[in-house]
């Protein structure tokens, strides 16, 4: 490392057009999950018969009393889409925690120790990749009651196959270094090897992977809403607005529009901070021949 | 090569059972499916007699050895909603599933391969910025949302293509648009990197030094290489259309399989759910093989 | 693995090649290639007479659904409208496809609607809902158990056989048996015995005195299955292709896609209307919407609140409009009122009642496809009490409300109920359960909502597993006063679930149920449902309609069991 890691990577970020607007995302995100109290307009749950289907400020009939309009109850849009902020970061953060601790420790064993080990793993994954995720997710949803616990779970547990691999793959790589050929030779406890040497070593693809697998839990979560398995009301998330919200596409567009934006920036800015963490992290992976 | 089908064959079985204890234990933890059999005020004595004429009051353990064992012979039991054998209407939807999902493919691929290889010979140019975003929209975007309204603008709207169903090539094209947007952002960033990847290379400088013409290299020399790895991810979203059209479907009233798993899901119909994800599973193993065996066919560095 | 050479050029193109050419194939061979694959299944079902079984292949869907769609040159939408020569056709869209075509094994309201129009039934209930004889050209009653039903001769089942007596004891046979494992069971499960008097009369026996016997009889489930087919073929022979003798036919069914209903010429009764009558299943509503709107079908069931400006504003395709209809479906909440639960004080139970504005509901939410009720029991069921509906049902008193929660003894914020309701199951059913919890928050109550996937709320409903409050719609099956009333007349049906008893009801229920009069039935059947709504077992909120969004050239006059019959629909 540098001297001064952090100038570093503050460097580089600028360079980068997209990276900049990914953080930039991402940080709002943030905000709005934690201050949806402060942020929000309105109590996100709070009905009002009389204005219902209003639409947004800038539009005709609309006034900055509902910035983004209300939906078929009466809910304030904008407060609903910054408390639903909450839901999304939750499912995505947890979910990639299950997905990536599962994969990640699966994929230091396969790789390690190989053999039958590796075999069973392997195989298991493979199981695992032959059964679409959200065919899985969905009827595993659809056996417990849905719920944000439910949804962390099935979308962290049917994710964890990239991670199995990616980290399998480099932990191989990695046993023919010379520093871990030393401390096996040196009799090492196999797990000191793991946690000491090679864990630290595949952490920053399992970062890279983790962001992507973030925005691909959130599109996860409103995919499973849209079936009607997804969060319920009075929860707020994003997937539900859209869900409830495509039945107005033809007459009140913007139920749908609102959270179906803030969904699309939301996965653009993780995307892009994404592949800017690749490309820090990880320079030989555009491989560009440099 | 022979013995690299076998041992990979060898694998697809072992996967395949794997598969079938995943599916068995997640459905048969499932909610109790004489509650949608009969109607809401039928009493608690109704009910249990009804569970015992359909046996599913046995230890877990018997139950999944008998569907096992009936599995193996193709027998998936009968499906609750139809009273008839899952398998057959699973078999009858599958036509129409792969129907869509190679329309679908051949979409995506026609949209994606130009795309990508001109995003890439521009690259950092406005016009690849511009690919790059709508790639990642697209795979940002839910596709109920391009769904619903590729219907309103292409259907309501201008009348070009019947709103839903199924029958005719122009039913085909929207449903089929639907899934190869989604596909082919999948895909453009792919040729997009391989492309450069493979512009940097060695020959290609060699190509370009002796005077061979731009246009050339691109297509002749750089094009194909870059595509061997496209290949690979290519066949893997056949399983993902077929599994992934769920939605899809539903939106475009496609009879195809995916609409019928997700009325079986919601109608606890277990034995189809059960055929739906074992066919499901057996494409994507196939296809996994397909696309090994073409790889190492077409890039014959890769020996086993 | 990136540095690839030029080497395998041609083999790379090859197999590039091939992979287009065959996802191209698959897309200009669907009709050919999927003709034979949905043989194989026919041939592995064991059915043994295939020519009999509904032609399940593509090319003819592309042959019946070719037509509707509008081509984009011509601006006039060729709906299927019958000019002079051109055959009479009727395109219909369901929310959900037909399940089986068995028809005892299914309480669903699509399959209903077909074995309604294919079957021959002992009696059918005709456009105002009475029940008229249909093969029947005699009954009587020839004890409290017993009855004698005299048939039709002369008609006969699609395949050819004659329908005789000896269909309607196997019929009834089938689904009267105990160890049948059908879902007709629970209903015909009160018939203990079948005998034959002579080729066409049979003799009914019921194990306690059934008034409602013939209501029973004109149920869907209760279409006449052919003896000697089913016996010579098996029943999958009958699933695969119906042996009917109902106005019309089966032609084909296409699962997920539609089904084709003809004339059927060896019809007793008058002849059918249209020549060619196609459901097709679109579950998507803003689809099944578009549709309407574009011509590509000429009704749909099922048209939600919010599409209803889109529906009756259209022009294209000729125009469009709503129709609704009255059903038995009402939108209530089942109470918990176990002893020791908090809905066990009455005064809770009718400070919820008044909490909710039950108008504001059927007016604002509902937009009048609504209307306030007190009672279970649908507004067209014989023995409905019509002082417990209306306007006069909407007890709104918000003040009055959070006297009484001070009156039982708690204070606003207090008293807190665990509430669970269905999303997407019945209209606007989210909406309504939100509103609903909203109302009760403004009298003091905290109220935790639970909203739920539509199957598990009918697994919570039937486990028994309902909290303080469930939202459901519960219709009436068999459009008898007695059906829906049992909840409060049989301390079995509500036990563990509300754990209503109340003498006076199950009194009232049991003289109701053998009461062969049938204006003294009424009346007990009346002051069971004043009974419960001042006991409150359930709370109910609205009857709900249904909504139907019909092409302006036809005429529709929706049924009270929310089933389309063909021969109901008229061309303007």
């Amino acid at each position: 490392m540098q001297k001064k890691p952090g100038g570093r990577i503050l460097r580089l970020l600028l360079q980068s057009y997209t990276g900049c607007v990914g953080l930039f995302i991402v940080t709002a995100m943030v905000v709005f999950a934690v201050f949806a109290k402060q942020i929000a307009p309105f109590e996100p749950n709070a009905m009002n018969p009389l204005e219902m289907l209003k639409p947004p400020a800038f539009c005709e009939g609309g006034s900055m009393k509902h910035l983004l309009g209300t939906d078929n109850l009466g809910h304030d849009i904008f407060s609903r889409i910054v408390y639903g902020t909450r839901v999304s970061i939750i499912i995505g953060v947890c979910s990639v925690l299950i997905a990536g601790f599962i994969g990640t420790a699966f994929g230091l064993v396969a790789g390690y120790f190989g053999g039958f080990a590796d075999a069973v793993i392997m195989r298991v994954t493979d199981a695992f990749h032959a059964i679409p995720r959200t065919l899985l997710a969905l009827v595993a949803v659809s056996v417990m009651s849905s719920g944000v616990t439910t949804l962390i779970i099935v979308i962290g547990v049917t994710g964890w196959i990239t991670y199995a691999r990616v980290v399998r793959s480099e932990v191989l790589a990695l046993k023919n270094r010379e520093f871990v050929k030393a401390a096996i030779t040196v009799g090492t406890p196999d797990w000191r090897i793991i946690l000491d040497h090679i864990l630290p070593n595949v952490l920053s693809s399992v970062i890279v992977v983790s962001t992507l697998a973030v925005a691909t839990s959130i599109i996860a979560e409103s995919s499973l809403s849209f079936l009607g398995l997804g969060i319920q009301p009075p929860s707020i998330s994003w997937g539900g607005m859209l869900s409830t919200g495509r039945s107005y596409i033809a007459t009140n567009w913007w139920v749908a529009t609102m959270p179906g934006i803030a969904l699309t920036v939301t996965v653009l800015g993780i995307m892009f901070l994404g592949n800017w963490l690749r490309d820090v992290m990880d320079p030989h992976h555009t491989g560009s021949g440099s | 090569m022979g013995k690299y089908i076998a041992k990979r064959l060898g694998q697809a079985v072992v996967v395949l059972l794997i598969v079938t204890a995943i599916i068995f234990l997640l459905v048969n933890v499932a909610g109790d499916p004489t509650a949608n059999m009969l109607p809401l005020d039928a009493s608690e004595a109704d009910r249990q007699a009804m569970r015992e004429a359909m046996g599913l009051n046995r230890p877990l353990f018997i139950q999944y050895m008998d569907f096992l064992g009936k599995a193996i012979r193709g027998d998936f039991g009968n499906s609750y909603r139809y009273n008839l054998p899952a398998i057959n209407l699973a078999l009858q939807r599958m036509p129409v599933s792969l129907q869509l999902a190679g329309t679908a493919l051949l979409f995506a691929v026609l949209f994606a391969i130009p795309l990508g290889i001109l995003s890439a010979k521009f690259a950092n140019s406005p016009f690849d910025l511009v690919v790059s975003s709508v790639s990642v929209l697209g795979r940002a975007m839910p596709n109920f949302w391009i769904g619903i309204l590729l219907i309103l603008l292409f259907a309501v709207n201008w009348k070009l293509f019947p709103v839903s169903g199924s029958g005719t090539a122009k039913h085909l094209v929207l449903p089929a648009m639907t899934l190869a947007i989604q596909s082919a952002s999948q895909i453009i960033p792919l040729i997009r990197s391989n492309m450069l990847d493979v512009m940097q290379e060695d020959y290609i400088r060699t190509a370009r030094s002796k005077g061979v013409g731009e246009g050339v290299i691109t297509m002749v020399h750089a094009f194909k290489n870059a595509l061997v790895p496209v290949v690979t991810v290519v066949a893997l979203e056949i399983p993902g259309l077929i599994g992934g059209a769920l939605i899809t479907e539903t939106i475009f009233a496609w009879p195809g399989l995916g609409q019928f798993l997700i009325q079986a899901i919601n109608n606890r119909d277990m034995s189809v759910v059960q055929v739906c994800i074992f066919m499901i599973s057996v494409i994507t193993l196939f296809a996994n093989l397909v696309a090994d065996l073409v790889y190492c066919l077409i890039d014959p560095r890769i020996r086993y | 693995m990136k540095k690839g050479k030029v080497r395998s050029n041609l083999r790379m193109w090859a197999g590039l090649t091939a992979a287009i050419l065959a996802a191209m194939s698959l897309y200009a061979c669907s009709g050919g290639g999927s003709a034979a694959t949905t043989a194989a299944p026919a041939a592995t079902a064991g059915a043994p007479a295939p020519e009999a079984q509904p032609a399940q292949t593509q090319t003819a869907a592309a042959e019946t659904t070719a037509g509707a769609p509008a081509p984009a040159s011509t601006e006039a939408i060729p709906a299927p409208a019958p000019a002079a020569a051109e055959p009479k056709k009727l395109v219909i869209g369901a929310a959900s496809d037909i399940v089986t075509l068995d028809p005892q094994n299914q309480t669903q309201t699509n399959t209903q609607d077909l074995f309604a129009t294919i079957g021959a039934f002992l009696f059918k209930r005709d456009l105002d809902f009475v029940i008229q004889p249909d093969l029947v050209t005699d009954y009587k009653q020839v004890e409290d158990t017993v009855w004698e039903f005299t048939i039709r001769k002369g008609v006969k089942f699609t395949n050819g056989e004659d329908l005789t007596a000896s269909d309607v004891k196997f019929t009834l046979d089938r689904e009267s048996a105990p160890d049948s494992g059908l879902a007709a069971w629970t209903y015909y499960k009160c018939i203990t015995g079948t005998e034959l008097v002579d080729d066409y009369t049979i003799r009914i026996t019921t194990d306690i005195p059934r008034p409602d016997m013939l209501s029973l009889l004109a149920m869907s489930q209760a279409v006449i299955l052919p003896e000697d087919f089913i016996t010579a073929n098996g029943m999958e022979a009958y699933i695969l292709a119906p042996v009917t003798a109902g106005v019309y036919t089966l032609k084909e069914w296409v699962p997920d896609d539609h089904y084709t209903l003809i004339p059927n010429p060896d019809y007793y009764g008058e002849k059918a209307t249209w020549d060619e009558v196609v459901y097709r299943p679109i579950p998507e509503s803003s689809t099944r919407v578009s549709e309407l709107l574009t011509g590509g079908v000429d009704l749909i069931y099922n048209v939600p609140v919010n599409e209803w400006g889109r529906v009756s504003s259209n022009t294209d395709a000729g125009g469009t409009s709503l129709a609704y209809g009255e059903t038995s479906r009402v939108m209530l909440l089942i109470v918990r009122m176990t002893d020791g639960q908090p809905l066990s004080d009455p005064l809770l139970r009718e400070a919820v009642e008044l909490a909710i504005d039950k108008t504001t509901i059927c007016d604002a939410l509902l937009q009048g496809a609504g209307v306030p009720t007190r009672t279970r029991v649908g507004s067209s069921v014989p023995g409905f009490n019509f002082d417990l509906f209306g306007a006069q049902a909407d007890l709104y008193n918000p003040e009055r409300a959070k006297e009484l929660l001070a009156e039982a003894g708690y204070a606003p914020g207090e008293l807190v109920l665990d509430m669970t309701a269905s999303s997407g199951r019945y209209l606007m059913d989210a909406e309504m359960a939100q509103m609903i919890a909203a109302y009760l928050q403004e009298v003091g109550i905290t109220v935790n909502l639970e909203l739920v996937e539509s199957t598990v709320i009918s697994t919570m409903f039937t486990n028994k597993e309902n909290k303080d409050l469930l939202m459901i719609g519960l219709s009436d099956g068999q459009y008898d006063g007695c059906y829906p009333l049992a909840h409060y007349g049989d301390l079995e049906r509500g036990a563990g679930q509300t754990d209503y008893n109340s003498p006076e009801c199950q009194k009232l229920y049991q003289e109701a149920l053998v009461e062969m009069n049938e204006d003294i039935k009424q009346e007990k059947e009346r002051e069971i449902q004043a009974i419960a709504a001042e006991d409150r077992p359930h709370i109910c909120i609205a009857q709900i309609n249904a909504i139907f969004g019909v092409n302006n050239k036809y005429e529709l006059n929706p049924r009270m069991d929310t089933n389309i019959v063909p021969d109901e629909v008229t061309l303007k």
